[in-house]
């Protein structure tokens, strides 16, 4: 069933996968959202906020589907795919780590630290692969 | 699609999984508007809870039925949604039933009734009327003791819930902090209850003729969105209330996603 031929690009996309569906999850509820706020030195969000939250909720949905779909087929058929979210988890974890730093008050670094590490994930499975363009980075 | 040519069946398999997938995502991600639309569900995080769990569960009922499309009708796939429309058709009746009449509302109950119709039309002509409980070569029919003993344990807490429901209806919600005990929770509560009679008759049909991948699938997605679903709570600090939490649920969640992961990594390798 799984198509990807590489075992460790398989374990670290399934992480990935499950982290992409707890912070769906965590987006999509009113109080995990509020939570996830007020622990990563947000204000409270309103309404709004709530709305804008589960819209990326669903992005993240979006995003574990496309994993999923990913171990199922060979690495040849997702190399755009790969290079997408390495790209797109890059952007990601550059915001988080300028988030925190502005942040004013901070209870928790774990969403912090899951971005950072979803970025070296894809990265890693993005050379295991041979999906790099280039050479750079290539000890990854 | 289902790797089948009998268009009948497919459009019957394709209406399952509208209602199914409907159901899911109205259950799980607005619970609110079921809530606005039936007399009987006030705004509590109770109903929410109980709805959310529902919608889960048809998300994997979803899984499965899409895991059929890419791979083939699977018999063992039936003996899980066959009982489980039935049980479902006389949850829903019996609930409005019990309801003042100026609150039935009947809606879900004419889905159930379709549903029941499509997944029995399809079962029939997929596979006749014929019930084949050919026994498999092992037991489980796969050789690897890990996944033997793993799904020994999902037949045991299945039916020990099952067992344990009898014995005590509203042990799930008086043990599970922030649930309050009244007439609705109850009937949700034995909706629950039946989730776990389906799956005690799928895995005694599988005990006997072999485990089922669509199954397995089913039961990952599920176990999956519990996991994520319970690790959120805990993060927000509401999985326990003064200190207490339902151990017992908590483990039944956590060994459900091991155990789901161990089984489908060890045993897809063969589909």
């Amino acid at each position: 069933m799984i198509k990807l031929e590489d075992r460790p690009s398989v374990i670290i996309l399934s992480i990935i996968t499950f982290i992409a569906i707890f912070y769906a999850f965590m987006f999509l509820g009113d109080n995990t959202a509020s939570a996830f706020m007020e622990r990563t030195g947000g204000s409270t969000p309103n309404e709004g906020t709530m709305f804008f939250m589960g819209t990326v909720g669903f992005i993240y949905i979006g995003i574990a589907i496309g994993n999923v779909m990913a171990m199922m087929a060979p690495a040849s058929q997702s190399m755009v795919f790969f290079r997408a979210m390495a790209l797109v988890s890059f952007i990601a974890a550059l915001r988080a780590i300028g988030n925190t730093i502005i942040a004013d008050e901070i209870l928790t670094y774990a969403p912090l630290i899951a971005t950072i590490l979803v970025y070296v994930g894809y990265a890693v499975v993005m050379s295991r692969c041979k999906a790099r363009i280039g050479t750079h980075f290539g000890w990854l | 699609m289902f790797k089948t040519d009998d268009r009948l069946v497919q459009i019957c398999l394709g209406i399952c999984y509208f209602i199914a997938a409907m159901y899911a995502m109205i259950n799980f991600f607005n619970p609110d508007y079921l809530i606005d639309r039936y007399g009987t569900l006030d705004a509590t995080d109770t109903n929410r809870f109980f709805l959310g769990w529902y919608g889960m569960m048809n998300f994997g009922f979803v899984a499965g039925l899409i895991y059929m499309g890419y791979k083939g009708l699977d018999r063992a796939f039936f003996t899980y949604a066959v009982p489980l429309a039935i049980l479902f058709l006389i949850w829903g009746v019996s609930g409005q039933m019990a309801a003042d009449e100026s609150d039935q509302n009947y809606t879900a109950v004419g889905f159930f009734v379709i549903q029941l119709i499509a997944i029995i039309v399809a079962r029939a002509r997929a596979f006749g009327m014929n019930f084949d409980f050919t026994k498999a070569d092992n037991m489980w029919g796969t050789s690897d003791k890990l996944c033997q003993t793993i799904l020994w344990l999902g037949l045991a807490t299945q039916a020990f819930f099952v067992v344990g429901y009898f014995i005590n209806p509203s042990q799930l919600i008086t043990d599970t902090p922030g649930l309050e005990l009244n007439e609705v929770s109850q009937r949700f509560a034995t909706g629950v209850m039946y989730f776990s009679i389906a799956w005690t008759i799928a895995l005694l049909y599988q005990l006997r003729t072999g485990y089922s991948m669509s199954l397995i699938v089913t039961g990952l997605i599920t176990s999956i969105m519990f996991f994520a679903v319970f690790l959120n709570f805990a993060a927000a600090g509401l999985t326990s209330a003064g200190g207490e939490m339902n151990t017992l649920l908590v483990s039944a969640i956590i060994g459900n996603f091991v155990g789901s992961l161990i089984l489908f990594f060890r045993l897809q390798g063969n589909h």
